[in-house]
């Protein structure tokens, strides 16, 4: 399973891979910021997207809200991986159909979880 | 009596004339005589000045009252006045210490690029953790390949685990990141919020008032400046242009 890391910061990407490769994840691809993860997502098949909230020109609601508009991409799996731990903020995800939400800081068992629960396995 | 030999004023006779019946010709001598009109009576009635009187008094009264007890608010409005004076000056001396127009450093930029440069070497040294958490994540597999089932093979997993833990600790740098990003927009707000208060008086006000003390660490004569990036406008060097002043 293809899995895309959004994040517009590299580190946080780099990082993110890491944890998935050491959990059992090896097939990961990586966008910088909402847009060019929406073209990547048109463009190949992924089964799970992790991404970042903040970021610029598209954040990462505003991200789930196109996939989830979109009739082919409306079923991936979502999970937002962010600083942002307002309840507002969990709930505003949510409505617009987030699968999970990890707030950051996060381990490896956590993220392991997060995926366990969204892909039901 | 009338006198007959006076000449009549020429009023007089526009007068007669006027009193003449119209299509009648000639006027007696008589009637071209003024009449002499009584003065008017003057009447004199008892005045009431009273209400005067007693409107002057109580003027005065207010006024005496003005003068006694009005001066020690006068005086207490004053104070306050002056106290409120010396504490715009004091307001602007502090806004003077933190943007002298004529100081030489821009105390809000030096924070924000400090900031900058801790957000970036973080960055570097996470990159660098990063990495050599990666090789060794190549070692362990390696080893692992290679070690049969025992001790040895379990202590590898066990540094296997440690490497997930530096993966995991290095989601400070991308939080402090944030944190750090935060305290500079707050630090922009407060300088434009500061500039926006130096406006309301005139920059010269500003240029006259003593510039704020150094902050600087010094070591007799020279300036220590801490940590700081490379930049050779601002004096600041590289290990190799050190070196090659050493030869």
């Amino acid at each position: 399973m293809k899995i895309l890391v959004v994040d517009d910061y590299a580190t946080m990407r780099r990082i993110v891979r890491n944890l998935l490769t050491q959990i059992g994840f090896t097939d990961v691809d990586e966008a910088g910021d909402g847009v060019s993860a929406l073209q990547k997502l048109r463009e190949a098949k992924y089964g799970l997207v992790i991404s970042d909230w903040n970021m610029e020109p598209m954040t990462g609601l505003q991200l789930l809200k196109e996939i989830r508009a979109d009739n082919k991409l409306n079923a991936t799996p979502f999970i937002m991986v962010t600083a942002e731990s307002k309840t507002e903020n969990v709930v505003a995800a949510k409505e617009a159909g987030v699968n999970n939400y990890i707030v950051k800081p996060f381990n490896a068992d956590t993220l392991k979880q997060k995926i366990q629960a969204v892909l039901g396995t | 009596m009338v006198d007959q030999s006076r000449r009549p004023f020429m009023a007089e006779l526009q007068y007669k004339k006027r009193q003449r019946p119209a299509g009648n010709g000639a006027v007696p001598v008589e009637a071209a005589q003024p009449e002499v009109v009584a003065p008017p009576q003057i009447i004199v009635a008892p005045a009431d000045n009273g209400e005067v009187l007693r409107a002057i008094a109580d003027l005065s009264s207010k006024f005496d009252r003005f003068l006694a007890t009005d001066k020690t608010q006068i005086e207490s409005i004053q104070l306050e006045i002056e106290d409120i004076a010396g504490r715009i000056k004091a307001t602007k001396a502090e806004m003077a210490a933190l943007r002298h127009p004529l100081a030489n450093e821009d105390k809000f930029q030096q924070a924000s690029e400090e900031l900058s440069a801790v957000v970036s070497a973080t960055e570097d040294a996470t990159n660098v953790i990063m990495a050599s958490a990666e090789e060794m994540e190549e070692i362990i597999a390696e080893l692992k390949a290679q070690l049969p089932d025992g001790y040895q093979s379990s202590r590898v997993n066990d540094m296997n685990e440690i490497v997930v833990r530096i993966f995991e600790a290095c989601n400070f740098q991308d939080l402090t990141g944030q944190r750090i990003t935060k305290v500079v927009r707050a630090l922009s707000f407060i300088e434009e919020r500061v500039d926006a208060m130096m406006s309301v008086w005139n920059r010269r006000e500003f240029e006259s008032m003593p510039l704020p003390p150094d902050v600087s660490h010094h070591d007799g004569d020279l300036e220590l400046h801490g940590p700081h990036k490379e930049d050779k406008n601002k004096g600041m060097i590289s290990q190799a242009d050190i070196d090659a002043l050493f030869g």
